[in-house]
């Protein structure tokens, strides 16, 4: 797990599985690092090869973070079958779905000059 | 026909392994689509087993017992938990902002046939494999 800042935008690069075996430890430690002036939230699941509900639950619970400190958050280029977890448990309606990093801090621009 | 009873002291590595090993079954025939969905459905079932039905104590038991038959495969799961009310969760909606509860759910919209026994501890299910290619 790599994490990048970018003023009040955190970047997550999540990599291999997120599943019951180790939803826990990945969303205690995105949320140890998402502290102080960040605010926003893109997760890059690019080489994520397999999720279950336990991580679109990590996802879920992040989001509520993001929302109390009133920030945005975003999910970037799930590959076809993390998408498919993703639309069948509806995530995709309450977190916006990127193909690319650029769209995505894209949307999270608008959202700042709002 | 291709059937086995696995007795697992589990953990969640042994879990992953277990699976991981299930899926390399040749007779399974399975392509990546339908891998990901199998492994989905047995991640989330046993997941279940040991995180809630056993309450992810190491060396707990599951017994698996699944069998193959043409394209379908039939499998169930028993953990040694007093089991849940099951009733409640399979009727009920997906809660789009509740972290939790989203597995059977998901479980549901893949498999054939879902059935828990024996108070809940147990759960059988039933997947056309060539379905899960759709």
């Amino acid at each position: 797990m790599n994490f990048r800042r970018e003023e009040s935008l955190m970047i997550v690069e999540l990599e291999g599985e997120i599943d019951f075996s180790n939803s826990i430890e990945i969303k205690r430690n995105i949320r140890g690092e998402f502290l102080g002036k960040q605010k926003n939230l893109i997760l890059d699941i690019s080489n994520v090869e397999f999720m279950d509900s336990s991580g679109v639950g990590v996802f879920i619970s992040l989001l509520k973070t993001v929302n109390l400190k009133e920030g945005k958050m975003a999910i970037v280029n799930p590959n076809e079958e993390v998408e498919f977890v993703l639309r069948m448990t509806k995530v995709e309606e309450i977190i916006p779905i990127y193909r690319s990093m650029f769209e995505a801090k894209q949307f999270m621009e608008e959202i700042c000059h709002e | 026909m291709n059937s086995r009873i696995d007795i697992l002291k589990a953990s969640r590595n042994k879990i992953k392994l277990w699976i991981e090993e299930f899926l390399e079954n040749q007779d399974l025939k399975l392509n990546k689509k339908s891998r990901f969905r199998l492994k989905l459905i047995l991640t989330e079932m046993m997941g279940n087993a040991f995180c809630h039905g056993n309450k992810g104590i190491d060396e707990s038991t599951i017994k698996v017992e699944w069998d193959l038959n043409d394209r379908i495969i039939s499998i169930s799961i028993k953990d040694e938990g007093a089991g849940f009310d099951f009733k409640n969760v399979l009727e009920s909606e997906l809660k789009k902002e509740d972290s939790r509860g989203r597995g059977i759910f998901m479980v549901k919209q893949m498999v054939q046939e879902l059935t828990f026994l024996e108070g809940g501890s147990k759960v059988a299910f039933r997947v056309d494999l060539d379905d899960l290619s759709e």
